[in-house]
């Protein structure tokens, strides 16, 4: 590899090689740019917080020391965050795989009765909206507050991706196929699960990875429904230990916030590498998804 | 087709109204079927159950859970369904918690209502009038013939009383700033003649200020500061004198200290150790909202001749590196993080105390000061607007039934012992089970591993309590930092307070003084912000800006919004 780039800089003219190297050292620059933040992290969460505060940690640790990691470990709230927020995430992408995949299909053939009107009463959700009160009272009506319920069913469909899957079918799954499935007598559900499905992987993969990574990060609809501790998501655990300023039931004096901003600034930047660790890892997985099907399929 | 959107959407709508006609009713029962008493133990011989939602602090164990309710529970045989939410998300939701009628919990604890929402909610009739129920609150009501100054503040413009105070009353807000130095550091400069002034030598000393060796945990005592200018005792610092030790500290860093040394820091605005002592040296009685009371009369002190003095005098000082630029936008933890590096790196500094700034071994080198000497010669402070008395800390949500037992519950709250273990902790937990010689509640002593604020945090729910002057020689022993802190206010600060000033009230506004303040209040204090911030960071202001400074300020109607203070306070005196 190497020598196959030193012989064909040997053929390149001067110029092309200055612009090589150029290129090279801009993207080695936009790379530290962009590692450095995470080099950054990884250092201050096992530096002394005090040390980081101070700016005397930048490029190296100034000590290894798991205290921060010991502590984020040791909190029992933190693992009920993590588990919760790997149910809401498991259970919320599963109904928004259930609904937005066999919405996308529909919409996407063109013989779906009403199939105009069905578009438009989408699409108006996609502009107008509430707003945050009305949503309120009729969560509140429903029952819905402080249940697990109300972080899955609420957020079931995003119009948005239902409307790149119906893209995705339109320019990847050929009339010709689905008369073919008919002909051999499949029902209209016999076609989308035998034939439609195996050959939507990609696009499914793709609605998984979105839909998993926003439903790991959410936090406001939590922050506005979930009343009782044993449901908070890691998000809010991680807010509450984090934004400390807040503090309307009652005196905090100097000490405890000092005390506890420590603590969060020890434990701040190990949690934010604990809980992106997962979404992180996800990452690679479906990247080959995203090469093959999603690109190609939808913005043809 | 559309006949079929048609049937669909009648069949929704009439779906949705149906939902609406349904409410629960179940039959009440009467006070005296209950068995209810105001004046005794248990408040009803029946169980009743009440539901309260309230905020709680992250650190705080479930109100449900916790041991003085709990005990409260057994007592009256009123039972509280505690509803808590985390304080995040009841700042969010609270407007829509109380709007949303239909599913209203019975009250709302640690409630926050301020002026405007009293006004409004007890106009829809979503709150109710709480002093109709005066004689079933014999507590409160002794309170508020006690302290008819009590009574003025909580009453809303049209009479009544909606919602219950909380009283914490240790004579500590109203100064949130005391200014500590560094004396081993000035006492090694002065002997090696490194502060000059005006090119001659200063010879400064500053001796005692800390505890004396005889100072106990019940009798706290302070070796007096004895603070010499040239060999001669002097009450304290001319500005002058200050900035020349300041600045040899600034120049002479690397003999006092191997860190990155800070000659003075404060938070700009902060609500505890600010930049208002500094313009009380020029004689402005400064506190962080420009808002004070001289003589009867509202000052607004950003507007006066003398503010423009002290910011030209201390923008030469941040321009000089004596004050560092981050006081302008440095949070509470980065100036604390600065008093605990590996090696002392703060010359003096502005604060509450010492002790939450200072790592404890370095704690003997630091000292308070009395304010410094202006330009007139005198030593002057104003006072703060932080409050004893607030107010809105309780309401009762129409729908509740029978409020006369829930009222009578949380009298109890006013109970000098039941207030000492809302605000502390239970006793068992917070406090001794038996008393100490005089009759007081005694605090525990910290288990290990927890500080004093996570026991009380844990275990303490706050709000409404009544812990007043008196109580602190008739109920509790005071903290031992309060009363440290206190000793500190009665040498360094109260002596100094400026004359005829005083904060301005925990008043009542009416609507329309509401309307006047909130229209233009947001941007006024916006463009004092950045106007003076802006002088402060560019080395002062001219006479021609700050002119049009003032002349802007009026534009804003400052005028109008001043008197909307003075009726309010008018009507208050």
């Amino acid at each position: 590899m190497v020598k196959q780039i030193k012989k064909r800089h040997s053929m390149e003219s001067k110029g092309d090689q200055l612009f090589h190297y150029g290129v090279i050292a801009l993207m080695t620059l936009f790379a530290i740019l962009i590692l450095y933040p995470l080099w950054f992290m990884v250092i201050a969460s096992v530096s002394n917080p005090d040390a980081v505060l101070n700016g005397e940690v930048w490029l190296w640790p100034d000590t290894i020391d798991f205290s921060g990691y010991a502590k984020i470990f040791a909190d029992p709230q933190i693992w009920t965050g993590y588990k919760n927020t790997i149910l809401y995430t498991l259970v919320g992408t599963t109904l928004n795989i259930i609904l937005t995949i066999p919405a996308g299909y529909a919409l996407s053939r063109p013989n779906l009765p009403y199939r105009k009107y069905i578009m438009w009463f989408f699409i108006i959700t996609m502009f107008f909206g509430g707003g945050l009160i009305p949503f309120y009272f009729l969560i509140s009506n429903l029952g819905m507050i402080d249940s697990f319920w109300v972080l899955i069913i609420p957020q079931g469909l995003s119009v948005w991706n239902m409307f790149m899957v119906k893209a995705y079918y339109e320019s990847n799954i050929s009339i010709e196929l689905i008369e073919a499935a008919q002909v051999d007598g499949a029902s209209q559900f016999r076609t989308f699960w035998s034939v439609i499905l195996p050959i939507s992987k990609p696009i499914i993969a793709v609605m998984i990875l979105f839909y998993a990574v926003g439903r790991w990060n959410s936090y406001f609809d939590a922050m506005v429904f979930i009343r009782s501790e044993e449901l908070y998501p890691l998000q809010i655990v991680l807010r509450n230990i984090l934004i400390v300023n807040d503090n309307a039931s009652g005196g905090i004096t100097g000490e405890d916030i000092y005390e506890r901003l420590r603590l969060a600034n020890q434990i701040k930047y190990g949690v934010i590498i604990v809980s992106s660790l997962p979404i992180i890892l996800i990452y690679p997985l479906v990247q080959r998804f995203f090469k093959e099907g999603f690109l190609v399929g939808s913005f043809k | 087709m559309k006949k079929w959107f048609g049937l669909l959407t009648i069949a929704l709508v009439s779906l949705a109204l149906v939902a609406c006609g349904q409410k629960p009713s179940g039959p009440t029962k009467t006070l005296d079927e209950l068995g209810y008493n105001p004046n005794g133990l248990p408040i009803v011989q029946e169980v009743v159950e009440y539901t309260i939602i309230s905020p709680k602090n992250a650190l705080a164990i479930n109100y449900n859970d916790m041991d003085i309710f709990k005990k409260m529970f057994e007592d009256t045989n009123v039972k509280i369904k505690w509803n808590n939410l985390s304080e995040e998300t009841f700042s969010t939701t609270k407007q829509m918690i109380i709007q949303d009628t239909r599913n209203l919990p019975d009250a709302m604890y640690h409630a926050g209502f301020s002026d405007r929402d009293i006004i409004q909610y007890s106009a829809a009739g979503t709150i109710i009038a709480l002093d109709q129920y005066l004689d079933n609150m014999p507590n409160f009501k002794k309170i508020l013939e006690e302290r008819p100054d009590i009574q003025k503040v909580i009453t809303a413009p049209d009479g009544h009383i909606y919602a219950l105070p909380r009283v914490e009353e240790m004579g500590l807000l109203q100064h949130p700033n005391i200014l500590f130095i560094n004396k081993d550091w000035v006492n090694l400069l002065s002997s090696q003649n490194l502060i000059s002034l005006n090119g001659q030598a200063l010879r400064v000393s500053i001796e005692g200020g800390n505890l004396e060796d005889t100072s106990t945990e019940s009798n706290i005592q302070l070796k007096p500061l004895v603070i010499t200018v040239n060999d001669q005792v002097v009450n304290g610092f001319t500005l002058a004198q200050y900035e020349a030790i300041l600045r040899a500290m600034k120049n002479n860093a690397s003999l006092l200290t191997s860190a990155n040394l800070i000659p003075l820091t404060f938070r700009f605005g902060g609500w505890q150790g600010n930049q208002s002592d500094l313009y009380g040296a020029f004689g402005v009685p400064e506190n962080i909202d420009h808002l004070t009371v001289v003589n009867d009369q509202v000052t607004f002190t950003a507007a006066l001749d003398k503010y423009k003095q002290a910011t030209n005098f201390f923008a030469g000082w941040i321009e000089e590196g004596l004050i560092e630029k981050d006081v302008l936008t440095q949070g509470e933890f980065d100036l604390l993080a600065k008093g605990k590096g590996s090696n002392p790196r703060l010359g003096s500094f502005y604060w509450w105390e010492k002790e939450t700034v200072i790592k404890p071994e370095w704690q003997s080198q630091y000292v308070a000061l009395p304010p410094l000497i202006g330009p007139d010669g005198k030593q002057n402070i104003g006072v703060s607007n932080n409050q004893e008395i607030s107010k809105g800390n309780f309401v009762v949500f129409s729908k509740a039934q029978n409020p006369e037992i829930l009222l009578t519950w949380i009298d109890r709250f006013y109970d000098p012992v039941i207030s000492a273990q809302i605000n502390y902790g239970p006793i068992g937990i917070a406090y001794e089970e038996e008393l100490n010689p005089d009759g007081l509640l005694i605090q525990k002593p910290i288990p290990d591993g927890m500080t004093a604020d996570e026991l009380r945090l844990k275990n303490a729910p706050m709000g409404v309590i009544y812990l007043s002057y008196e109580q602190w020689e008739n109920t509790l022993v005071m903290e031992y930092r309060a009363r440290l802190r206190l000793a500190l206010l009665d040498v360094y600060i109260k002596p100094y307070i400026m004359e005829g000033v005083r904060q301005y009230p925990n008043v009542s506004f009416n609507l329309s003084e509401m309307n006047t303040i909130n229209r233009y209040g947001t941007d006024i204090y916006s463009y004092v912000y950045q106007s003076t911030t802006g002088w402060l960071l560019n080395g002062g202001v001219t006479d021609s800006e700050w002119n049009a400074y003032v002349s802007k300020l009026n534009q804003m109607k400052l005028n109008d919004m001043i008197r909307a203070y003075q009726s309010a306070y008018d009507r208050y005196e």
